[in-house]
C-alpha cells in the first residue's frame, strides 16, 4: 500500500476528480429546480404560463445558460414544465387543478422499490427532525395554520376525484409547514423537493382509494404533538407517518406495476 | 444589599435596548418615505377626481427602489394594499425585491381569489396587525417560504389616509407599507450591541423565540420556556425593547 502511495506522488488521481467536479455543476443546476420548483408549488406560476426566455431567466436566477438547461431538463421529467417548439414555442408551466394522472402512474412505475424506499429514507430523516424542532419552535400562528391544513385535506376527501389536486396540496402544503415551523431554511428546501417528488404519487387514485381522513388524522396528530410543545411524540409520529406512507406508495406501486 | 450590581445592569441594559430599538427605528423610518409617498400619491388621485389605479401605484416604484438601496439588509419593499383602495383589484401589490443582479425586481405572488393557491395576505399577522391595531409590527424572524425564501423580519406600518376633500369622512385604511428584513444581514447588527453588553444577553420575541444573543446558552431560532422576568432566577434585568416590536432584552444573573 505504501509503495502505491508513492507511486502515486502527486500524480492526480482520476476516481476523486471525477467524484467531485460534477457536483459543483449540479449544485447550482439542483438549486435552480428546487427554486423554481417551490414557486410552482406555491403557485407562483399559473398553469400554462410561459416562463422568461432561457437567457432572461438564466440572468434573473444568476446562473449560466448551461445551468438553466440543466435544471429545466430535471423539471421536464418532474412534469412541472413543457417545452414546445416553434412559432408560439417556450417553456411552459404545468400546474393543472388534477394532475395528469396517466403520466404520474408513468413515473410511478419506472421507480424501483429501492429508490422509493431511499425517497423515504431521507423524508424519514427531514420530516422528523422538521417536527420535532417544530414542536420546540413553532409560533402559534403555525400552528394554526398545521391544524387548518389537516381540516382541509380531510374536506377534500368529500369532493371525490375532482378533489385530487386539492388533496395534493394540502397534504404537501401541511409538511412544508412543519419545516418552515422549525425556522430552519435548508431543512424547507428539502421538504419541498421530497414534495414535488412524492405527493402526487401518494395520491394517485386506484383501488381501494388511499383513505385522505386517515392520512388527515396523522397529520392532526403531529400538529397536535406540535402544539403541546412535545417534540419527541412529534417526531415519532412524523417518522410512523413517513413509514405508512412508504407502504402506501409500495401497495399503490405494486398495483400499477400489476395493471401493467 | 449592594445594590450597586444591579444599578449597573440597569444601565447596560438601557444603552442596549436603546441602540436595539434605534436599529428598528432606522427600517421604518424608510417606510415613513414610502407610506408619505403613498398618501401624497393618493391625495393628488383624488384631486384631479381620479382613482388610485395600479399604474398610478406603480409609480412609488423608485422611492421604494431608493429605499431598499439605503437598507441593505431589506429583501424587499413595498405597499401592500386593503381592498378597495386600487382601483379593480380586491388585492394588490408593489412590491420590489433585491434581485441577483444587483437590480429590483417586481415580487409576483398569486392573487387571484378563484385560485387555491391564493396569497392572502388579508389573513397575515404583519397586515391584520396595522389594520386592526393601529400600530406597526415586526413580524418573525421566520422562514419567508412565499417571498423572500429566506430568514426574515417583516415590518410593517399602517397606512392612512384623512380625507379633507370629504367634510366628516373619517380616515381610510389604505393598507400597509413594509419591508422584509434578512436576518443574514440584521443579525450582525444585533449580535454587536449584544456583545458590547457586559453580561450574558439575549434578545427574544414576544412569543420566547431567540433572535440574537451573545453567549452559545441561547441558540437562534429557539425558544425559552418562559418570557424572561428581571429577577426569575435566570435574568437579572429584562426589558421591552419598544418601537412596537414586542421584543424582549434580557441579561442574565452573574
Amino acid at each position: 500500500m505504501s509503495a502505491d502511495m508513492s507511486a502515486n506522488g502527486s500524480q492526480p488521481r482520476a476516481g476523486a476528480a471525477s467524484l467531485i467536479s460534477p457536483l459543483a455543476a449540479a449544485g447550482r443546476a439542483d438549486e435552480v429546480v428546487q427554486r423554481v420548483s417551490q414557486a410552482i408549488q406555491r403557485g407562483l406560476f399559473v398553469d400554462g404560463e410561459q416562463l422568461p426566455t432561457e437567457v432572461e431567466f438564466a440572468a434573473q436566477l444568476g446562473v449560466s445558460a448551461m445551468t438553466l438547461r440543466e435544471a429545466l431538463a430535471v423539471l421536464r421529467q418532474l412534469g412541472l414544465v413543457e417545452t414546445r417548439r416553434g412559432r408560439t414555442g417556450g417553456t411552459f408551466v404545468r400546474r393543472p387543478p388534477s394532475p395528469p394522472v396517466g403520466s404520474l402512474r408513468e413515473r410511478l412505475r419506472s421507480l424501483t422499490a429501492t429508490a422509493l424506499r431511499d425517497l423515504a429514507d431521507e423524508q424519514f430523516a427531514v420530516s422528523g427532525a422538521a417536527a420535532k424542532l417544530a414542536a420546540e419552535r413553532a409560533p402559534a400562528v403555525s400552528v394554526r395554520r398545521l391544524l387548518g391544513l389537516s381540516d382541509q385535506l380531510e374536506k377534500a376527501s368529500e369532493l371525490g376525484s375532482p378533489g385530487l389536486g386539492a388533496r395534493i396540496r394540502a397534504d404537501s402544503r401541511f409538511h412544508i409547514e412543519v419545516a418552515v415551523a422549525s425556522q430552519s431554511e435548508r431543512l424547507t428546501r428539502l421538504e419541498v423537493t421530497l414534495q414535488t417528488q412524492l405527493a402526487e404519487l401518494l395520491w394517485l387514485p386506484h383501488d381501494p382509494e388511499l383513505d385522505a381522513v386517515e392520512v388527515a388524522c396523522e397529520h392532526r396528530s403531529i400538529a397536535t404533538a406540535i402544539a403541546a410543545e412535545d417534540g419527541d411524540l412529534a417526531r415519532t409520529l412524523a417518522e410512523r407517518h413517513v413509514e405508512h406512507n412508504l407502504r402506501r406508495l409500495t401497495l399503490l406501486r405494486l398495483a400499477v406495476v400489476e395493471a401493467g | 444589599m449592594d445594590e450597586t450590581v444591579p444599578m449597573t445592569c440597569e444601565r447596560e441594559l438601557g444603552v442596549a435596548l436603546g441602540r436595539v430599538r434605534a436599529e428598528l427605528e432606522d427600517v421604518f423610518g424608510h417606510l415613513d418615505q414610502v407610506a408619505a409617498a403613498l398618501v401624497a400619491e393618493r391625495t393628488s388621485c383624488r384631486r384631479a377626481g381620479e382613482e388610485l389605479t395600479p399604474d398610478r401605484l406603480a409609480r412609488l416604484r423608485d422611492v421604494i427602489q431608493s429605499q431598499l438601496g439605503k437598507l441593505p439588509a431589506a429583501a424587499g419593499a413595498g405597499v401592500v394594499a386593503a381592498p378597495g383602495v386600487v382601483a379593480g383589484r380586491e388585492r394588490h401589490l408593489e412590491w420590489w425585491q433585491r434581485g441577483a443582479g444587483g437590480g429590483y425586481t417586481p415580487l409576483r405572488l398569486n392573487l387571484d381569489q378563484a385560485s387555491i393557491d391564493l396569497y392572502d395576505y388579508l389573513d397575515m399577522d404583519w397586515f391584520t396587525v396595522p389594520r386592526t391595531l393601529h400600530r406597526r409590527c415586526v413580524y418573525g424572524p421566520y422562514i419567508d417560504f412565499t417571498c423572500a425564501d429566506r430568514y426574515v423580519l417583516t415590518m410593517t406600518m399602517p397606512v392612512v389616509a384623512g380625507d379633507r376633500a370629504v367634510a366628516g369622512a373619517s380616515p381610510q385604511f389604505l393598507g400597509v407599507v413594509g419591508a422584509d428584513i434578512a436576518m443574514s444581514h440584521f443579525e450582525p447588527g444585533l449580535l454587536s450591541i449584544l456583545r458590547s453588553v457586559p453580561a450574558a444577553a439575549v434578545l427574544v420575541t414576544a412569543d420566547r423565540r431567540v433572535i440574537a444573543a451573545n453567549t452559545p446558552q441561547w441558540i437562534a431560532g429557539r425558544r425559552l420556556g418562559c418570557l424572561p422576568r428581571a429577577g426569575d432566577g435566570t435574568f437579572e434585568a429584562a426589558a421591552d425593547v419598544g418601537a412596537d416590536s414586542g421584543w424582549v432584552l434580557a441579561l442574565a444573573a452573574t
